[in-house]
């Protein structure tokens, strides 16, 4: 078997999962969904996913990874019995399928330092620079094919490189987006921004697409249901702490996140009410409120002294939060196949080759973009649901005592954690029931926000990964015994 | 700024600001004892 590359030291661990944890999913996806789904009101949720939802499965996952010693397909085999071994492939894909389309995020934050080094980004616009530049097409998708490139080759050089690229990185892109937060809470007119924010509407709690939102927001921002944190715990110390750095990460998840509105979302109010109605920019659906950061990050920066220094500066770091999150979807891409008896090097070509071409609809069409955002960011519902289901068949207090209360852990849990993790599939089916039976659009499977669409993909998906688990499972435990 | 917004601010920020420092105090503080545990 092949020898795994352990982490140097906790510092080490914490800032690669923060790293992935803080990137995109808070400085891109967070200000636009909550301005989109409410404000004040999808706060509610939002929080109440975080105890109920994120940071448990992020303990299991850690759990899971640091107890089977494999990606996410071998880990449910081995914990759950080789026939269930699918679930943990479709974790891993449900990652996958963000990863084509995260990639070409990643190129949009690279393509962005580009034309804040060369003044470009402020000739236009914002929205107009951000039209012009998806209208394009070929740079997308150049962008998309440069961010996958060097996913890959970081991935190829070993973890060492994520530790020693995150301790300057993180706290560069946190302390930069302070300085953004503080010049757009003093902006003219910013406050009405900040209201939007937070006044909680109560009607809102009434909707369900708020809370099927607020949990999957949760999710894909914190990691929890990604497999990620498991990919990254099969190099964890065995006596590494679980809890603890689940909380780290969610709690530093979500303060980068509340970090951000507060910088997107008052930036809209001040300096788009001059042209139009603020509460509509922010809630306009469509490339508007995919690039919202993207539109309004460069108009604020123009308004700070040095902001073409500051803006590059900022989009740098982006960029590497970006890649750092992007290369744990690699990496655990090619756990899998490593697994299967694949070498490191052969797997990440492959990873690599196929995340760019199935990414490529996405880098050229913002409606295919949106499609898959929807599907597989609501797929991360799945995924949890099956973790916890993995939890939940091995016994949950057996699970604990085994997992996660071991020798090295800073904080034990009680049983109360065995009742949160059967709370899980609870929240999922009521979730679940409340979607499907409100949205309708069951049979309209080539919309991008519909249930049909959701159903299909995922659907083909869990059939395909049934009809092939006992090859897959014996491929994986096979590599095991070599 | 309306008075809901700012109990809602406040609210928000203190649970994941505060979960944020506790949780990081709380390891810190390990670490420290674990090293000199080790010492000893």
């Amino acid at each position: 078997m092949e020898k795994k590359e352990l982490f140097t030291s906790r510092i080490g661990l914490l800032l690669a999962s923060l790293g992935m944890a803080v990137g995109t999913g808070n400085i891109w996806r967070f200000p636009r969904i909550i301005a989109k789904y409410g404000g004040g009101s999808f706060l509610i949720p939002w929080i109440i996913f975080l105890f109920l939802w994120s940071i448990p499965l992020l303990i299991l996952e850690f759990s899971l990874g640091k107890g089977a010693r494999k990606g996410t397909a071998g880990a449910f085999g081995a914990i759950m019995g080789k026939k269930f071994g699918w679930m943990g492939t479709y974790v891993g894909f449900c990652a996958m399928g963000i990863m084509f389309y995260y990639s070409v995020v990643t190129g949009w934050c690279i393509k962005y330092v580009t034309a804040s080094i060369t003044g470009k980004v402020f000739l236009q616009q914002g929205r107009e620079y951000w039209d012009s530049f998806i209208a394009t097409q070929y740079q997308p998708l150049f962008f998309h094919f440069c961010a996958m490139l060097i996913g890959s080759y970081i991935i190829y050089k070993g973890v060492r490189g994520i530790e020693k690229a995150n301790k300057f990185l993180i706290p560069s892109l946190f302390v930069l987006l302070l300085i953004a937060m503080v010049r757009s809470l003093t902006l003219p007119g910013a406050v009405e921004g900040v209201n939007y924010l937070f006044t909680p509407k109560l009607s809102e709690l009434f909707n369900y697409e708020v809370w099927l939102q607020a949990l999957t927001q949760s999710a894909w921002s914190t990691g929890a249901g990604w497999g990620l944190i498991l990919t990254y715990a099969v190099y964890m110390k065995q006596k590494e702490d679980i809890v603890l750095n689940s909380g780290i990460i969610g709690f530093g998840d979500y303060t980068v996140s509340l970090i951000a509105a507060l910088t997107i979302v008052p930036v809209v109010f001040a300096l788009g009410s001059a042209y139009a109605d603020p509460v509509q920019l922010v809630q306009e659906p469509g490339p508007a409120n995919t690039g919202l950061t993207f539109i309004w990050i460069p108009q604020l920066f123009n308004q700070i002294a040095g902001g073409r220094f500051f803006l590059t500066l900022f989009f740098l770091a982006l960029s590497f939060a970006a890649v750092s999150s992007l290369i744990s979807m690699i990496e655990l891409t090619t756990r899998i196949f490593m697994d299967m008896g694949l070498t490191r090097k052969k797997a990440i070509i492959m990873v690599g080759s196929v995340a760019f071409v199935l990414g490529v609809p996405s880098a050229l069409s913002m409606g295919f973009f949106e499609n898959q955002d929807w599907v597989w960011s609501l797929g991360l519902m799945l995924s949890g649901f099956f973790i916890a289901l993995a939890a939940i068949k091995y016994g949950v207090k057996r699970f604990r005592e085994n997992f996660i209360n071991l020798e090295g852990n800073d904080i034990n849990l009680g049983r109360f954690f065995d009742v949160i993790v059967f709370l899980i599939p609870v929240q999922f089916v009521v979730l679940i029931w409340w979607w499907f039976s409100q949205a309708g659009g069951w049979t309209d499977i080539f919309s991008s926000f519909s249930v049909g669409t959701c159903l299909l993909q995922w659907g083909l998906a869990i059939i395909i990964f049934i009809a092939i688990n006992k090859w897959l499972m014996n491929q994986t435990f096979e590599g095991e015994t070599q | 700024m309306n008075p809901s917004a700012i109990i809602m601010l406040v609210l928000m920020g203190g649970i994941v600001l505060g979960g944020l420092i506790l949780a990081l105090i709380t390891a810190m503080k390990r670490e420290k004892s674990k090293s000199a545990n080790n010492k000893g």
